[in-house]
């Protein structure tokens, strides 16, 4: 019995364009628990949605490995354990969404006379018991993805993979999708999910991952990955400068995680800028998040130049 | 096997849902209505008879042609487009049962519409000569075969090929392969001495079906009898077309990155 839900060691995806190879996954190492909610943070293009494709066996991986509880990724074994939820839902929109389950608990070879209680109990996970009968295509997109949820939840799955699950939501709708996921937990389900929100993410991740360039940048708990991250604020005098910084925008405000501040402050003050105001605040995650992207994406142009 | 019956039973609906079954009502009453305009101009019962039948027959084996074309080209890249398939490929089914599904669902309502037009072919015939040819459903099973074949063609160009190009692709094997060896021999050999064409296309027959043999267009209005092992062997060698192209499709999907 393996100690993961999901891991990928090594993980690379290379695909084949017309302008040449492009490497979508470098190496990908990770490792989710059982019972865990677990965050995927990275930029669009960053590799989320491949690595989790190549979990459900969608995209098949050049090297390296991934496993869902011990089994191959993308074998049948393996993805009667997966409840997926793709980034962009979308459903034969002239079904109901109780023919859309039922569908869903078929294809997953939920026994027949399981079947209508898989569907009725996932509805009421997702708070659509009552409106399951109306046709998906006059839902809103908030009901759409709480469909989604639902046609994920219906073989009762250990592992839930949600790719941008509140992705164009209003906040209500996000907030409700939260609070779902939070219901999942209560259940013991492993929730994988990718998102652009870092406040989301905070407030419901027992852990998190921050994905760049298709590889894993930082992993942990959110009190890890901000912990010892400060975040230095500076106002500059931007005036009589010949050649600005990149990262001092036109009112003179720039912000650098601390342990790039020396150098940084040094950079700046070689080109002419005078301080005006330097004060320091406990990093979040959007701050990890943008500090370390930023860092790596400069890193790249350093060394393409 | 249920994974295959549910792909198969979401496609027909999809079909139905984009009102493909309404050009075939719409057909169905003009096959109705034929016999009778066809009637207005014969100058016998028999002759009017010959004339409807081949005629009507024609028209049902170009109309399941070309929903043959249309759909088989179009059915997997338009899941692939609309990314429906993830979900459902995302279920623990292997992407054959996923293109048998889809092929099942699209020829299932191919063959209906097959039969329903040949249905109101011969009730206007009937209701005319008072005489009830069920004969008329060997020539429809003749052309539900060839039809199934062509979309089994077209799914699986359609995993290596857009749409049009599948549709293109299809045609193609659909013109060669129903190639007679009459045509061969003496329009092209005979008549305008294009020997090497001729050949190129014995060579390219090796590799298609004879779409020649689902035709029972001829034996059925002059009104000889089909022996009953002759449809056997026809759906036979169908089948194994089917299989044929299904498998190769199969290998080539199993292997794509959606």
């Amino acid at each position: 019995m393996t100690d993961y839900a999901l891991e990928f060691a090594a993980l690379k995806k290379t695909f084949r364009t017309l302008r040449g190879p492009v490497e979508a996954l470098r190496g990908l190492d990770l490792q989710v628990r059982p019972g865990e909610i677990f965050g995927y943070i990275g930029v669009n293009g960053a590799g989320k949605s491949t690595s989790m494709k190549v979990l459900l066996g969608l995209i098949r991986a050049s090297s390296g490995t991934a496993r869902v509880f011990g089994e191959p990724a993308g074998s049948l074994a393996a993805r009667r354990r997966i409840g997926y939820l793709p980034e962009v839902a979308n459903y034969h929109e002239f079904m109901s969404a109780a023919e859309l389950l039922r569908m869903h608990a078929r294809l997953a070879g939920v026994p027949r006379a399981l079947q209508a209680e898989r569907c009725r109990d996932a509805l009421e996970v997702v708070g659509l018991t009552g409106r399951q009968h109306g046709r998906i295509s006059e839902y809103s997109k908030g009901m759409k993805q709480r469909v989604g949820v639902a046609q994920a939840l219906v073989s009762d799955p250990p592992l839930l993979i949600l790719d941008e699950l509140t992705s164009g939501l209003d906040p209500f709708a996000q907030r409700d999708l939260r609070d779902i996921l939070l219901r999942l937990k209560q259940r013991n389900i492993t929730v994988f999910f990718s998102s652009h929100h870092m406040s989301e993410v905070e407030a419901i991740c027992d852990r998190a991952a921050i994905i760049h360039r298709g590889q894993l940048q930082a992993c942990g708990t959110i009190a890890e990955l901000t912990e010892n991250r400060q975040r230095v604020e500076m106002l500059w005098d931007p005036q009589s400068v010949a050649e600005p910084l990149a990262e001092i925008d036109p009112q003179g405000q720039a912000a650098v995680a601390s342990q790039d501040a020396d150098e940084f402050v040094e950079r700046a003050l070689g080109r002419g800028y005078r301080l005006r105001r330097l004060t320091t605040k406990r990093s979040n995650l959007e701050d990890v998040f943008h500090d370390l992207t930023r860092k790596i994406d400069q890193e790249v142009a350093s060394c393409s130049r | 096997m249920l994974s295959l019956m549910e792909i198969a039973r979401v496609q027909l609906l999809e079909n139905v849902r984009r009102q493909v079954h309404l050009i075939t009502l719409f057909m169905a009453a003009a096959m109705l209505m034929l016999p009778a305009y066809v009637n207005a101009f014969s100058m016998g019962l028999q002759a009017f008879q010959l004339v409807t039948k081949d005629f009507g027959l024609t028209l049902i084996s170009y109309y399941g042609v070309a929903m043959a074309l249309l759909l088989g080209s179009s059915v997997v890249p338009r899941d692939i487009e609309r990314k429906t398939i993830y979900p459902i490929l995302s279920r623990p089914l292997g992407r054959v049962t996923y293109l048998g599904g889809q092929f099942l669902g699209t020829a299932g309502l191919v063959v209906a519409s097959l039969f329903l037009l040949t249905g109101a072919m011969g009730l206007g015939l009937a209701s005319l000569s008072r005489q009830w040819d069920a004969g008329l459903f060997a020539a429809a099973w003749g052309y539900s075969l060839e039809c199934s074949v062509l979309i089994a063609v077209c799914i699986c160009f359609s995993t290596v090929a857009s749409p049009p190009l599948a549709g293109v692709l299809g045609f193609f094997v659909y013109i060669v392969g129903g190639m007679s060896n009459a045509f061969l021999e003496f329009f092209l050999r005979e008549d305008r001495g294009a020997n090497g064409v001729a050949d190129l296309v014995e060579g390219m027959q090796r590799f298609t079906p004879n779409f020649s043999l689902f035709h029972l267009k001829y034996p059925v209005v002059h009104g000889f009898v089909i022996q009953p092992h002759y449809h056997l062997a026809e759906t036979v060698y169908a089948l194994a077309w089917i299989l044929l192209f299904l498998l190769l499709a199969g290998i080539r999907f199993e292997t794509r990155d959606l």
